[in-house]
């Protein structure tokens, strides 16, 4: 086995081979929630304690929750919740007080997949909010030469080499990141790996992991192949 | 000591059933919206008591959640500012002075909306509806401006420190 290998993508169909379809732990989990779900009463009186207004996040959330370890940004949660509608009986009425529902309240699933676009949008966001999360206190320590060689790999970074300021070099890496999913420079098409990659980049970037960096540069080889990439022999 | 209780008047007043019609909310069934179906509101035609009328101005009521239904809710401290207020409102408007704001009398009037519970505040309510059972601010007679003006010096000179 080498160590460009991408084993995922060799064990996909044909089909989804030529298609590039993203595979995501999202249209798993969206698979999984029911088609439809009945509020009820016993639903409603512990909503009534957070305000008049139930959004279908208030619903979902939970459900998303009991039925996966994984988690899950609020992002993704909001996404998996804009999959379902409410529909109510007309003249639908609840008395708190009694904790009695007159009429139905149901909420219906919508969309059954979630398309390449919509996951395209999500690609590498948890990697580049670790990205945007990292806080070194003390600016003298803030190790500019890793900072360099993370924008070397990312490409298009030239003036921010050569800038002292480790906030521009930092606010960089975010956006170059950024433009890679969008562009999808790098044919990433599988969510969880294009996760890791800003997760690497933190982990190169804090303690200076050469396994991270090690795993940044193999992914960057890959591209080169100009194939899709799904999966890589990561090291740990 | 209780020298003021505003809340006593809230008695006779009712509360919401907490009953709600559901309805869509917002774009294409993303959320629900839970609307009081009768939503309480005391009728202040029927009262005759100023103050109780002035109670009822500033009566609301909250749902207490762990009890399932909405309580009584109000604010004496702020009915009890608008009860001075409005007998400051009256001495602004009926004194003979130039400047009103600047006499003694006013500026203790100032100091006292604050006093909630003073021994002054059954006065100031007592006073209160006597000037409101009376024609009001605006429709008051001359021996009712000169009983309310000696009412106050009598006030300030008992309960001023």
């Amino acid at each position: 086995m080498g160590i460009f290998d991408d084993k995922k993508f060799e064990q996909l169909d044909w089909m989804t081979q030529i298609t590039e379809v993203i595979e995501s732990d999202l249209n798993t989990i969206l698979a999984k929630l029911p088609d439809v779900i009945d509020v009820n009463a016993d639903f409603l009186v512990k909503n009534m304690s957070s305000g008049t207004i139930l959004y279908t996040n208030d619903i979902i959330r939970p459900i998303i929750r009991n039925l996966t370890e994984k988690d899950l940004s609020w992002d993704e949660e909001n996404m998996l919740s804009r999959c379902f509608k409410f529909t109510t009986s007309p003249n639908a009425e609840y008395n708190f007080e009694a904790n009695t529902l007159e009429g139905s309240i149901t909420l219906t699933k919508v969309e059954a997949t979630f398309s390449d676009e919509e996951l395209q949008k999500m690609m590498g966001r948890k990697g580049i909010t670790a990205v945007c999360n990292v806080d070194f206190g003390d600016a003298n320590e803030w190790p500019l030469v890793r900072l360099n060689e993370i924008l070397d790999i990312l490409g298009d970074s030239e003036q921010y080499k050569r800038n002292r300021s480790y906030r521009k070099k930092m606010w960089q890496i975010e956006n170059r990141l950024k433009e890679i999913f969008a562009g999808n420079e790098w044919r990433i098409r599988d969510m969880n790996l294009a996760d890791q990659i800003g997760r690497w980049i933190v982990s190169y970037i804090e303690d200076g992991n050469l396994s991270a960096l090690t795993n940044l540069c193999k992914l960057k080889v890959m591209t080169h192949s100009s194939m899709p990439i799904y999966s890589m022999v990561e090291e740990k | 000591v209780k020298y003021c209780d505003l809340a006593e008047l809230t008695r006779d007043l009712k509360t919401s059933k907490p009953v709600y019609d559901v309805r869509p909310y917002g774009p294409d069934g993303t959320a629900i919206s839970f609307v009081l179906k009768d939503k309480y509101s005391p009728d202040k035609t029927n009262i005759l008591d100023p103050i109780a009328s002035l109670v009822a101005t500033y009566y609301d009521e909250t749902l207490d959640i762990g009890r399932r239904r909405f309580v009584k809710r109000i604010d004496t401290k702020q009915v009890y500012r608008a009860i001075v207020g409005n007998i400051k409102d009256f001495y602004k408007m009926h004194a003979t002075l130039k400047k009103p704001q600047t006499s003694l009398l006013y500026k203790w009037l100032d100091d006292m909306d604050t006093q909630y519970n003073h021994p002054s505040s059954e006065g100031f309510i007592a006073l209160y509806r006597y000037i409101h059972n009376n024609g009001g601010i605006k429709g008051c007679t001359a021996e009712l401006i000169s009983n309310v003006f000696a009412i106050l010096e009598l006030m300030k000179g008992k309960y001023e420190k």
